[in-house]
């Protein structure tokens, strides 16, 4: 088996509030390769986006291991391998004082990277997301589908060798996140990075995915691992292919019976 | 999806008129009003013939203003230096306690009761007692102004350190950035909002307790002229002194969110 370039190994998180100690997630055990596109579906609550903040080392696991390209951290994952991962936010998380190109570029700004060359390589990412003509506007002047568009290139402008998505097209309507996902593949087959998708939306994972984790709640646990078997380049024709149908039924059919389980 | 952006800049640029409406009915409305204001009081003023020691006219009072400004221009600018030293030291004061208290919860927790009870006293009070100790001159004044204007500073500065939204920490945390980077990249524009509302309210403070402060002790400044020409029974003179004061707090309170339009322009 070849390493990977991420793997969790029995992460738990456990919150204690004064009332009460919650469980958000109970030996999670996740394995992502170098330049893989993996999913993370299930019911919110779940825990799923406490999951990409543990890799990302914004939230502490209570316990557990975890490895990056082979390398293994427990509960502080040093600021050069955090810097090698872009996070893109469920709500895009701009920052309204700054404009777009700023916010494109204040990763750079922050870990003191930013020169001369940095300007072209922002040019060449607004062309890639049609936004050169709104370099300058701020983001309560852009629609919601722009603002998550500058989202994701903040993420990408330090060339990340992995990106975490935590539900980013989530707030957009259907047709705007299908073009979104869309997009993502394209750029994902042009940079090859890895990416952990995190998603409520069934068919979103299977449509993006090689590999999806589904989970339950109460304990956040994983409950099934489900390989998607559909080459890339993928046509978004295989939404209506039987075997697609099929794999959104099975995960539907698993967070169906989470839910029932839930009303009980 | 061109089209919707077109849509989008079309309807931005009806709300840009709207605005623009707007903009002059604000400046407008105002002046208008205030004019007759003025003419009722002159009306009032001369129909009830109230004698010109209990209340004179506007135009008398306009008259007096300018006539008399050579005297009372020195006495207005004693008072912009009180204000002006007192505002800028209470603000610099406030901020910067503001931010620490808001990093440092313990330092909270330990000054917090004594902000209270400043913003509770009465500290004109204790000005008589401070000139005694300190002098008729500038100190006394500014540090009673500073002691008046930094808690409102410093209270609403905290609060917007209190309030930035958690996903933008989160951002600062996912680049593993400094404490500097997140204080200076993040808190500080997340708060300046709240920053600018301590330092009007500050603005207002400084103003009203510069004019208390003449009012309580020494001879010089609009406060303690105000005080003189009414107990000379020169009403004119006196609301000279106080439309001078109204103008220099308008000014200053003007200037102040002038710097805040420029500073939060994100905002719209």
């Amino acid at each position: 088996m070849s390493a990977a370039k991420i793997k969790m190994e029995k992460i738990n998180k456990v919150f204690k509030t004064k009332r009460q100690t919650i469980v958000a997630l109970s030996d999670i055990d996740i394995e992502v390769g170098e330049k893989e596109f993996i999913a993370i579906v299930g019911p919110s609550g779940c825990g799923k986006s406490t999951i990409i903040r543990i890799i990302n080392d914004i939230i502490k696991p209570t316990s557990g291991d975890i490895y990056i390209d082979g390398n293994k951290f427990g509960k502080k994952v040093p600021r050069e391998v955090v810097r090698k991962m872009g996070f893109i936010f469920q709500q895009p998380n701009l920052l309204p004082w700054l404009t777009v190109r700023g916010n494109i570029e204040l990763p750079l700004k922050v870990f003191g990277e930013y020169n001369s060359a940095s300007k072209d390589k922002t040019d060449v990412l607004l062309e890639m997301m049609g936004l050169k003509e709104y370099q300058n506007a701020y983001p309560s002047a852009l629609s919601g589908g722009m603002t998550q568009r500058v989202g994701v290139l903040r993420a990408m402008i330090h060339n990340p060798e992995i990106l975490l998505m935590d539900e980013p097209f989530g707030a957009l309507d259907e047709k705007l996140r299908e073009q979104m996902d869309i997009k993502l593949l394209e750029i994902w087959e042009r940079l090859q990075q890895t990416i952990v998708f995190i998603t409520h939306n069934i068919v979103e994972a299977v449509l993006l995915a090689s590999k999806i984790y589904v989970m339950n709640t109460n304990p956040g646990r994983i409950v099934e691992k489900i390989e998607v078997d559909f080459p890339y380049p993928r046509d978004p024709e295989i939404l209506i292919d039987p075997k697609f149908i099929a794999y959104t039924n099975r995960i539907v059919s698993l967070i169906g019976e989470l839910h029932l389980k839930e009303i009980k | 999806m061109s089209v919707s952006y077109a849509g989008n800049a079309r309807e931005l640029k009806k709300i840009n008129r709207k605005r623009l409406d707007n903009k002059w009915v604000n400046i407008i409305a105002p002046i208008v009003l205030l004019f007759i204001l003025f003419a009722l009081w002159e009306l009032l003023v001369v129909a009830l013939k109230i004698p010109i020691w209990a209340l004179d006219k506007p135009t008398g009072i306009f008259k007096e203003l300018f006539t008399k400004f050579g005297e009372i221009l020195p006495h207005a600018l004693i008072s912009l230096q009180t204000l002006l030293t007192g505002f800028i030291i209470g603000i610099a004061v406030g901020i910067i306690l503001g931010g620490i208290l808001s990093n440092f919860p313990i330092v909270d927790k330990a000054i917090s009761p004594f902000v209270i009870f400043l913003v509770c006293t009465p500290l004109m009070t204790l000005v008589p007692l401070m000139m005694i100790w300190l002098g008729f001159g500038l100190l006394p004044k500014v540090i009673a102004v500073v002691l008046q204007t930094f808690p409102i500073v410093m209270m609403n500065t905290a609060t917007g350190f209190a309030n930035v939204d958690i996903e933008r920490k989160e951002l600062m945390l996912s680049m593993k950035a400094s404490r500097i980077a997140t204080f200076f990249r993040v808190l500080v524009p997340s708060a300046l909002p709240n920053i600018f509302t301590g330092i009007k309210l500050g603005c207002i403070f400084a103003t009203t307790t510069t004019i208390a402060v003449e009012f309580v002790g020494g001879n010089s400044g609009l406060g303690s002229q105000i005080i003189k020409h009414t107990q000379y029974m020169r009403t004119g003179l006196a609301f000279a002194c106080i439309f001078t004061v109204a103008i220099i707090s308008i000014a200053f309170y003007g200037a102040v969110s002038l710097a805040e339009k420029y500073a939060v322009r994100w905002k719209e």
